[in-house]
């Protein structure tokens, strides 16, 4: 089974602050400024939609994070100390209890052991355990890589999601959708395709990602590497 | 009167000026003081690596034996910095590879090392002793064999943090059999094993060594071994703190720790079996530094560890430890000076150990020289930060993380602009402070007035408005570092105070309310700031000028614009270039 990625022109989604008020001569009041942007977010969002939709991916949470955690449990509504401010800067959001905030907490990214792996046993368990678990994106003909935490994903979905969103700008040279396909190289060094194997195992052996033009030659390219 | 004396008196008395800043204050006495202080400069250190070019380093100081410097922003740790932002160490290297051939020490920071610079070292620098690499990337354990097989006098090699290529552990083996010099060695960040009869072998003939942090895949059998050929060690990282029960296991490693009386330092304890922890109590009487940050031990195991650790200074700990264990932090540790916290499940939604205010606020008093401070909690009270402010005002590092973002004072629900007030007013000294819970513009105000000796702060989802960040700017005297994220901080207080971040080494604000046209103003306004916008969504003119901006990061420099940009950061520079666009946007 070949898992394909539509990348579509779609734009990364905004910050949050961005829909707040800006204009600094109306004391925060909304001026025309502010109107603006959200005249500017909600056409990014459709054009999101309007991607996701076309290929068949089934992502409309539109917040500064694409996925789904389930792993988390959804918090009471209100619980507490939940402030209000930090409901209305993320509007865009139908479901706030599931997402997470890129770099926050502030933890170190490099922290090695994220403690909430137990220690499985396994050799494979605890060779996934010693690596860090971020690992390198790359986009064929993108000169600039990029980094995902495999920690904050649960399945093929929500960091193809991610995925998406990371590199949408880049496909802008291509006014049709593009086509493309992920690769991956195991441990043991072979480019593999995303999605051949159970999720979980695809994490344990996942060293890098290549995001693959879908044409002609990609064939020969995955062969000759796996030669 | 310089000229009284002959030059050799004077290098010899500026000899005896340890700090960097004593070191530039002689420099600006006089020319020939400043003429003198050059050549006989040492050692440097470069705060940002855009700050300044390899060759401006080079022509003003000659003979530079030791060379620390740091590339990346702070948050880079938190993955806020895109991949491939900067922070290329190889033209320094290249540079002072011609100018400098008796360098003895590289010391690097959040940048970008490739095996070619570690080659490039090896082969350079003749009576090269000394590199660590903190939190750098880009390198593989083939670079490090270059290292490993060239530097006869290395005496430390340390890559804390540093995320490693991993290509094989032989790279240990590449340390010559007349390699005897080593003092420190810290390789705990990487994950293959090494050829341990290479280990032991290296640990076995370097007598002056002190500080071995092994990685999680030494086993925890082959450590009795390494500790019986270095007895002498000050700093242990251990490796995974695991095996089967058994008392041989048990037996061999307490007498080894038992053996080691030197020891000050412990750190590694990956994947503890609690039952080998008593196996190291006898060290605890003499240990001043523990780390275990990497260490799942729950909270009665850590309590009898620290309470045998009695000359305590450092202890970095999971949130395992819970208000009761640092109770009893507070009653057995009376040296302590430094605390860390860190979650042990950061993401989670809700509590899964009992830790909150109270634990702090024990600490705060019955340590009574504590005076750094990193805390990860769920609650807090503007009463628990009063009491600490007031317990400890000696404080000079104060971080505090309250997991989620902007929340209130969980007894009064108001913000806690009345306990971070407290914290700056009465800790006189403070340099380093982060803030975390809900906090209005009020706490910017007390900031600005009292933190007189800041240097570093860091925010986050705090403040209503641009007066904030112009407390903040027009205070905070010696403000050196700011880093923002996710605040209303707009263009009105970054302009009113452009001349401030001259004054400043660097200034960081990703999703906040800086526009596009105000970059352009500052960059206009002050040509020795870069004032680079990261902006992944394509170049910022293709939207209107009063957009917000993704990330921003602003350093004063001497070196002029970069040259090393990605595609994804924008200098107001290009668009000086071309003039139509600087017009029609120039006067917001």
């Amino acid at each position: 089974m070949e898992l394909e990625l539509g990348l579509g022109l779609a734009l990364p989604n905004h910050s949050p602050m961005m829909i707040q008020g800006l204009d600094l001569n109306c004391n925060n009041s909304n001026g025309l400024a502010t109107e603006n942007h959200e005249g500017y977010s909600s056409q990014k969002r459709m054009l999101f939609l309007d991607q996701d939709r076309s290929v068949g991916i089934e992502s409309t949470n539109l917040s500064l994070f694409l996925w789904g955690d389930v792993r988390r449990q959804p918090e009471e509504e209100g619980g507490g100390g939940r402030p209000l401010k930090w409901r209305k800067i993320h509007v865009d959001d139908d479901d706030d209890d599931c997402q997470e905030i890129e770099g926050w907490p502030p933890v170190n990214s490099s922290w090695k052991e994220p403690p909430r792996c137990r220690h499985g046993g396994s050799a494979a368990a605890a060779e996934r355990l010693r690596k860090s678990m971020h690992v390198k994106v790359k986009m064929e003909g993108v000169a600039i890589g990029r980094k995902v935490d495999l920690r904050h994903y649960d399945s093929y979905q929500a960091l193809t999601n991610t995925l998406i969103h990371m590199f949408a700008k880049y496909s802008k040279i291509d006014t049709n959708m593009e086509e493309y396909t992920l690769s991956y190289q195991d441990k043991e060094g072979d480019w593999m395709l995303v999605g051949d194997v159970q999720w979980e195992m695809f994490v344990e052996s996942v060293q890098r990602v290549e995001i693959i033009k879908n044409d002609n030659k990609m064939g020969f390219r995955l062969l000759s590497r796996k030669s | 009167m310089a000229y009284s004396f002959p030059e050799e008196v004077l290098e010899h008395v500026f000899s005896f000026l340890g700090s960097d800043k004593d070191r530039n204050a002689v420099s600006l006495v006089c020319r020939s003081w400043y003429e003198i202080e050059r050549w006989c400069r040492r050692r440097l250190f470069v705060g940002n690596c855009y700050a300044v070019s390899p060759e401006i380093m080079i022509r003003r100081f000659p003979e530079v034996r030791a060379v620390e410097m740091k590339g990346k922003p702070h948050f880079a740790d938190f993955n806020l910095v895109p991949e491939g932002w900067g922070g290329y160490v190889h033209p320094w290297i290249r540079a002072m590879s011609a100018a400098y051939p008796w360098l003895e020490e590289i010391k690097l920071k959040r940048m970008v090392v490739t095996d070619e610079s570690l080659e490039l070292i090896a082969r350079s620098f003749k009576n090269f002793r000394v590199l660590v690499l903190s939190s750098c990337e880009g390198f593989t354990t083939d670079g490090l064999a270059s290292i490993a097989a060239n530097c006869r006098n290395l005496r430390e090699l340390d890559l804390r943090e540093s995320e490693v290529e991993d290509l094989s552990g032989h790279w240990l083996s590449h340390f010559p059999d007349s390699c005897t010099s080593l003092v420190s060695l810290n390789m705990s960040c990487l994950g293959s094993e090494v050829s341990f009869s290479a280990l032991e072998r290296l640990v076995g003939r370097c007598p002056n060594l002190k500080t071995l942090r092994l990685n999680r895949a030494v086993p925890l059998e082959k450590l009795p071994n390494l500790l019986h050929r270095a007895p002498q060690l000050v700093e242990l990282g251990t490796g995974a703190y695991s095996a089967e029960i058994r008392p041989d296991i048990y037996s061999n490693l307490a007498e080894a720790f038992s053996l080691c009386k030197q020891l000050k330092g412990l750190s590694g304890f990956w994947d503890v079996v609690p039952a080998y922890l008593p196996a190291m109590y006898s060290v605890c009487a003499g240990i001043t530094s523990l780390n275990l940050s990497y260490a799942t031990i729950q909270s009665p195991e850590l309590v009898k560890i620290v309470s045998q650790c009695r000359h305590l200074q450092r202890l970095w700990v999971l949130d395992y430890i819970e208000d009761a264990g640092l109770e009893a932090l507070a009653a057995s540790c009376k040296d302590l000076l430094e605390l860390r916290v860190f979650p042990s499940d950061p993401f989670g939604a809700e509590a899964n150990v009992s830790l909150t205010e109270q634990g702090l606020v024990s600490v705060s008093e019955g340590c009574p020289k504590l005076q750094s401070v990193l805390y990860f909690c769920r609650q807090m009270s503007n009463a628990a930060l009063v009491t600490i402010a007031r317990n400890r005002p000696k404080m000079v590092r104060f971080r505090l993380c309250i997991i989620e973002p902007q929340a209130p004072d969980y007894l009064t629900l108001e913000p806690l602009d009345r306990g971070f007030g407290a914290i700056v007013e009465n800790c006189k000294e403070l340099r380093r402070l982060s803030l975390s819970g809900l906090l209005t513009d009020r706490v910017f105000d007390y900031i600005g007035k009292h933190a007189k000796k800041l240097e570093m702060l860091s925010i986050a989802f705090a403040g209503d408005s641009d007066l904030g960040l112009h407390h903040v700017l027009s205070g905070c005297e010696s403000l050196r570092k700011l880093e923002i994220r996710d605040c209303p901080f707009g263009d009105k207080a970054l302009l009113a105070n452009a001349a401030k971040l001259e004054t400043m080494r660097s200034l960081w604000m990703s999703s906040c309310s800086v526009s596009f046209g105000a970059c352009k103003l500052l960059a206009q306004k002050i040509p020795r700031l870069n004032v680079e916008v990261i902006d992944e969504r394509g170049h910022p003119n293709s939207r209107p000028d009063s957009c917000p901006v993704e990330k921003l990061y602003i350093y004063r420099t001497v070196a002029g614009p970069r040259v090393d940009m990605p595609d994804f950061i924008w200098t107001i520079d290009e668009d000086a270039a071309s003039p139509e666009v600087f017009l029609s946007n120039g006067a917001v």
